[in-house]
């Protein structure tokens, strides 16, 4: 897969925007994902998406070690949302959650899970997204960090760990909430 | 194995990293482990929790919303950048021909022959004797050295500093001889004949000439424009300026006058020094020093005229053009009438290469002026500029740079003569008819005017203030 980024990156530099569709579709969910984590605002968040992909695109000269695409992207994605939430008033944003959570729960929405995510570290938070969300094996993730493998697994596990406690957590509080 | 060391390696189990030896054994613990195999159930079911969340998240939406973005984003850069790219590139094709140089030159001189035509101020008693005593030359020669520099004129971009070295020879009649060379390289000489209606441009160089005809009132307008130092001594004289004593210049005791009057570079100049010296013992002009300041000063002139050789008789054979029998004519031109046509000709010119009107008529400002305001210009296509033979070019270029040439040269007229014009390109748009362009006196009760939409029209003064723009935007009167 870091192979095909590779290919991919290069048709965008010889000038075919359309061949990062597939980078787009390829890293759209983690950068979804981490980007809902932070703002913690649906329009937000899909400006914020858009917005990190048009900068990866003009910034891809820039990007020394492709096989780090997605970490390269996830960095940007944390640059553009640190800049909304600084552009941000905060009073919109209570607003538009209390809008939100008034208005129709999307079904597919899993929410427990996103707000769990939300908690996680960022080094856990990473190796999540880039399992899950890019569909990159632990080999992948262990190039792409530049990590042993080993300690691919071990973080993965920590992860899977504090993420399970976290929706623990959360479990807890709403049966108290609701009794 | 144990629990602990099970759970462990539970992740790599999941992830098939285990080697097969140490897979069987987890397995066979898990076979016998209820806790442990519920922790896989829980590891497995976390793990396509957060793959069908991922699935939510995925849109083709984004997908084609990015690539969107970035084809509009990228035509908007590549638009930018050819604008950019292809404008300057128009116009160094035009300012690469040698020809543009010299016109360029044509036009700065016509500029700096104004330097000769003003008369202001009051005279001193000896400085009148010189004035008399240059007028009663017949002919004459003198020496130019000129050098440019600060932004870039048209026609002088390639460099920051330019040199440019004249070797003129005038006669009373009219007739000059100019040798000029830019930065050291031998450039073009030029004639002009009144008497065969003539003026001829020859550069040996490219083994070319060109032949311009004039007629009896482009003559006349050049002979008043001729850069006759007699003039400029007379203006000097004439001009509010103050004694800068006396020194030796080339072993020659001199006496100095000094002037800042900007009148003595009008329609030149913002900022003007210029020093004249005349040989105490035969009371004619040594040398003259002009600084000069414009374009916003953002360009510097500075030129001396010396070698003046004032009493020799000038053999007619210099004015016999040099032309090799190997050299080609270029096409023929024929010398723009300055006059209210060639104002109106040149406004339509300016207004189809930049969409507006210039803000200024000075000489200086319009060639400045127009290469910005053509590269502004969205309307304008540089494409017809593609492949063009060099003669094409020159043809090209002399029809944007002759109009307008014509156009400053005959507002210049207007302010050398004293026929009160005034000028509003900067706040008139084209095609306005109710709007006034340019005005000049032509009688003392009537005034010429050009409107926005470049019709013409005679007026009384009367009339005229009726439908001038209010006094709030002072036009431009030099």
């Amino acid at each position: 897969m870091t192979q095909n980024d590779n290919y991919l990156i290069e048709q965008c530099l010889d000038g075919r925007p359309d061949e990062f569709r597939h980078l787009v579709s390829r890293y759209q969910p983690a950068v979804t994902a981490y980007l809902t984590s932070q703002l913690h605002n649906r329009s937000n968040t899909e400006d914020a998406v858009q917005e990190t992909f048009v900068r990866a695109y003009f910034g891809l000269k820039e990007l020394k070690k492709r096989e780090s695409f997605s970490s390269w992207l996830l960095g940007i994605a944390n640059r553009v949302a640190k800049e909304q939430a600084r552009n941000r008033m905060p009073l919109a944003d209570m607003e538009e959650l209390a809008a939100q959570q008034t208005a129709e729960p999307n079904d597919s929405d899993d929410f427990q899970l996103q707000r769990a995510f939300a908690q996680l570290p960022d080094a856990y938070r990473e190796i999540i997204l880039l399992r899950f969300y890019a569909n990159q094996s632990c080999q992948q993730i262990a190039q792409n960090l530049n990590m042993p493998l080993g300690s691919v697994t071990k973080t993965l596990s920590r992860a899977y760990a504090q993420l399970r406690q976290l929706l623990e957590n959360q479990k807890a509080e709403e049966n108290e909430v609701s009794q | 194995m144990r629990c602990d060391e099970c759970k462990e390696k539970l992740v790599d189990y999941i992830e098939g990293l285990l080697p097969d030896q140490e897979a069987q054994q987890l397995k066979s613990h898990l076979g016998q482990c209820s806790q442990c195999r519920t922790e896989l159930d829980q590891l497995t079911a976390l793990g396509q929790r957060l793959t069908s969340d991922a699935k939510n998240r995925q849109s083709a939406d984004v997908e084609n919303r990015v690539v969107n973005r970035i084809i509009c984003e990228q035509n908007k850069q590549l638009k930018e950048a050819a604008v950019k790219k292809r404008q300057p590139q128009l116009w160094r094709i035009i300012m690469k021909a040698k020809i543009t140089k010299l016109a360029a030159a044509a036009v700065i001189l016509i500029g700096v022959s104004l330097l000769f035509l003003f008369n202001s101020g009051s005279s001193g008693v000896v400085w009148a004797d010189v004035v008399q005593r240059v007028q009663q030359v017949k002919s004459f020669g003198y020496q130019m050295q000129m050098q440019m520099s600060g932004e870039a004129m048209a026609g002088t971009a390639a460099s920051p500093m330019t040199n440019m070295d004249f070797l003129v020879w005038m006669t009373a009649d009219n007739r000059i001889k100019m040798e000029m060379s830019a930065n050291g390289k031998p450039g073009s000489t030029t004639y002009l004949l009144p008497e065969q209606q003539k003026m001829i441009m020859v550069m040996p160089e490219m083994k070319q000439y060109m032949e311009m005809e004039l007629n009896d009132e482009s003559l006349s307008k050049m002979k008043q424009q001729s850069m006759d130092p007699k003039e400029l001594v007379q203006q000097m004289i004439h001009a509010r300026h103050q004694s800068i004593g006396k020194t030796t210049l080339d072993g020659v005791e001199v006496e100095g006058l000094e002037t800042t009057d900007p009148a003595i570079a009008n329609d030149v100049a913002e900022k003007v020094l210029a020093r004249l010296w005349v040989d105490v013992k035969t009371g004619y002009p040594v040398q003259m020093d002009v600084n000069m300041d414009t374009n916003d000063g953002k360009t510097h002139i500075h030129y001396t005229i010396r070698n003046f050789q004032w009493s020799q008789d000038v053999d007619d054979a210099i004015f016999m053009p040099q032309i090799g029998k190997d050299y080609t004519a270029m096409p023929k031109m024929q010398m723009p009438k300055m006059d209210e046509q060639a104002a109106v000709e040149g406004l339509k010119k300016y207004t189809e290469l930049t969409g507006k009107y210039p803000d200024s008529l000075n000489l200086m400002e319009l060639s400045t002026g127009l290469q910005k305001a053509m590269q502004n210009n969205k309307a304008f296509d540089p494409n017809q500029y593609k492949g063009l033979s060099k003669d094409d070019i020159m043809k090209k270029t002399m029809e944007i740079t002759m109009p307008l040439q014509a156009m400053g040269a005959f507002y210049m007229t207007l302010v050398q003569g004293k026929k009160d014009p005034a000028y509003y390109g900067a706040t008139v748009a084209p095609g306005d008819a109710q709007q006034v362009l340019l005005r000049w006196k032509t009688s003392d009760a009537t005034y010429k005017v050009i409107m926005g939409d470049l019709s013409t029209t005679e007026v009384s003064a009367e009339q005229l203030k009726q439908i001038e723009p209010a006094v709030q935007n002072p036009p431009q009167t030099q």
